[in-house]
């Protein structure tokens, strides 16, 4: 057994690998979210947050309470969810191949993390237990700082760009702690992206409606700005990949990287207008209820 | 009474100073972005001119000195005619590599590398080189066998077959290390070890520089190595 992936010269082989590090983060996310389940009394957190925003509302624009989206059931939905991709980007098959067979695998690692994982469990995250875990002092300072687009945009894409740079995807891939490193770089990237639209904690002002399609449909850019490396380039530019054995007869290494490059470019785009579809939908949904007569008579604004 | 500035109502979800905020974020994103494709095309472009690129830049492989000359043996090509090496590849820049066709791993990453090589030299010197492949495991490398494998890669190369004492003779000359037919596993099958530099012979029928091949990033030569060196040793410079 494994600490974490790395490069090899081994020949590829599909027999199963198992990586202690995936192995513990995994658990461990399941481990928080039984835990959170059996422990109950999650009112706790949420009644000392309201006081904490009641009080916080008049001193400060900036603390008006989020909405908390999202049902109980969405949330384990999405937890459920958001953990099998977790298992599936950090262990055997997916994280081996993509730390020294193919660039495509890595790449796939990449947008799964980035566009799937992270805005899963960041929304399957109940509001209180985010309260726990940060609090109200100087972490949720932190945080809201990170939720602000100007701030998380221009963190995630230069951590993304940099990550991924022939000059140090190679080296660092060579050794399961860098490449431990590599991985969780990318992994806090693409949380920070989608902290603006969707940070659980209710001290912290998020995007909404229109505003939060607009910055998504933006934001859209940053996970690909790796793929601009592959795009561009002649010749196979990760030198790990280029003279690894051969996974595939005939898919070679000038193939995996237009392959990783597409993969970047056309299913990181798919995956998040499939998000940006929905949260459309959402708010359109949303504004219709809010002018109907009915809410309008059942919250008094209707006319007379 | 100065008239109190009237502020206009963006609704609930537009709010003026995030909505800034987040273009402001967006700019900065999209400015990364083209600031990455301009740097990472521009200095890939660089590369990606063999034949324009510096000629005193840096070469692949090792410089031999004193170069080696062409081993004086016969192969037998796919067709199963005789191939006098000195007569056939006699002023022609030729890239000779010994391997296998069951091998797992340096054989298919050298050969495919080379092929992808030569689309990327495209024309000009160092575009028409010859590259021979010696089939080194005797009983497995028929001339059929041979003809499919280089035909999924690259139907220019030319596959050569030998009996062992040529191919040995010809691996001799080249001083590299010899072949050496690993016992057979339960299943029948076997490795093979075979040498792993690739030579290169330039037009004045010597050669200067051999690279070595691998699947470690550390030990093979790159793409764009070839790609930047055959252009240059088919015009007779190699150092």
């Amino acid at each position: 057994m494994n600490w974490w992936c790395a490069s090899s010269p081994k020949n590829w082989t599909w027999s199963w690998t198992p990586y202690l590090g995936a192995l513990a983060i995994v658990f461990a996310v399941i481990g928080i979210g039984v835990w959170w389940t059996v422990r109950g009394r999650h009112g706790d957190e949420l009644l000392a947050a309201q006081a904490e925003l009641g009080t916080a509302s008049t001193t400060s624009s900036d603390n008006v309470q989020a909405p908390i989206a999202g049902t109980s059931t969405g949330r384990t939905i999405a937890f459920v969810f958001g953990v099998i991709g977790l298992w599936a980007v950090l262990d055997w098959p997916l994280a081996a191949l993509g730390a020294g067979y193919l660039a495509t695998a890595q790449m796939v690692r990449q947008i799964v993390m980035v566009m799937v994982v992270a805005p899963l469990l960041l929304f399957a995250c109940p509001p209180a237990l985010a309260v726990r875990a940060v609090g109200w002092g100087r972490r949720l300072t932190v945080l809201r700082w990170m939720s602000r687009p100007i701030v998380a945009v221009p963190v995630a894409a230069i951590s993304l760009i940099v990550v991924n740079s022939p000059a140090l995807v190679d080296p660092l891939l060579d050794s399961p702690y860098s490449s431990f490193l590599m991985d969780g770089i990318w992994t806090l990237a693409g949380f920070t992206l989608w902290m603006p639209v969707q940070c659980p904690h209710p001290g912290v002002r998020r995007l909404t409606g229109a505003t939060a399609i607009t910055y998504l449909i933006g934001q859209s850019i940053v996970p690909v700005l790796p793929g601009f490396f592959m795009t561009w380039a002649d010749f196979p530019i990760y030198s790990t990949y280029e003279l690894a054995p051969r996974v595939f007869e005939g898919f070679d290494a000038v193939t995996d990287q237009q392959t990783a490059a597409a993969v970047l470019q056309v299913g990181g785009m798919v995956l998040l207008w499939v998000q940006i579809a929905f949260r459309f939908l959402s708010w359109g949904h949303r504004e219709v209820d809010a002018d109907s007569p009915r809410h309008k008579h059942l919250t008094g604004t209707g006319a007379a | 009474m100065t008239p109190r500035p009237v502020r206009r109502n963006l609704g609930p979800d537009i709010d003026r100073r995030r909505f800034l905020s987040g273009s402001v974020g967006l700019g900065a994103a999209a400015a990364l972005g083209g600031g990455a494709a301009l740097l990472s095309a521009c200095s890939l472009d660089r590369a990606s001119s063999p034949g324009r690129s510096d000629p005193t830049s840096g070469f692949g492989g090792t410089l031999l000195e004193p170069p080696f000359t062409k081993p004086d043996v016969t192969f037998t090509d796919l067709d199963g005619n005789p191939f006098p090496f000195l007569e056939k590849t006699e002023g022609q820049l030729t890239v000779l590599f010994f391997g296998y066709t069951n091998c797992p791993d340096i054989c298919p990453v050298f050969l495919q590398t080379m092929a992808r090589a030569r689309e990327g030299i495209a024309t000009g010197p160092g575009s028409r080189p010859q590259i021979l492949f010696v089939g080194v495991d005797v009983a497995r490398d028929t001339p059929e066998q041979m003809r499919t494998y280089l035909n999924r890669i690259d139907p220019t190369f030319i596959g050569l077959t030998g009996s062992e004492e040529v191919i040995g003779e010809a691996i001799s000359h080249l001083k590299m290390a010899p072949v050496v037919i690993e016992e057979p596993a339960a299943d029948g099958t076997y490795s093979v070890g075979h040498p792993a530099q690739a030579t290169v012979f330039t037009r004045d029928d010597v050669s200067h520089r051999i690279y070595p091949t691998g699947v470690d990033d550390r030990a093979g030569t790159r793409m764009e190595v070839w790609v930047r060196d055959l252009p240059r040793l088919d015009q007779g410079v190699w150092k």
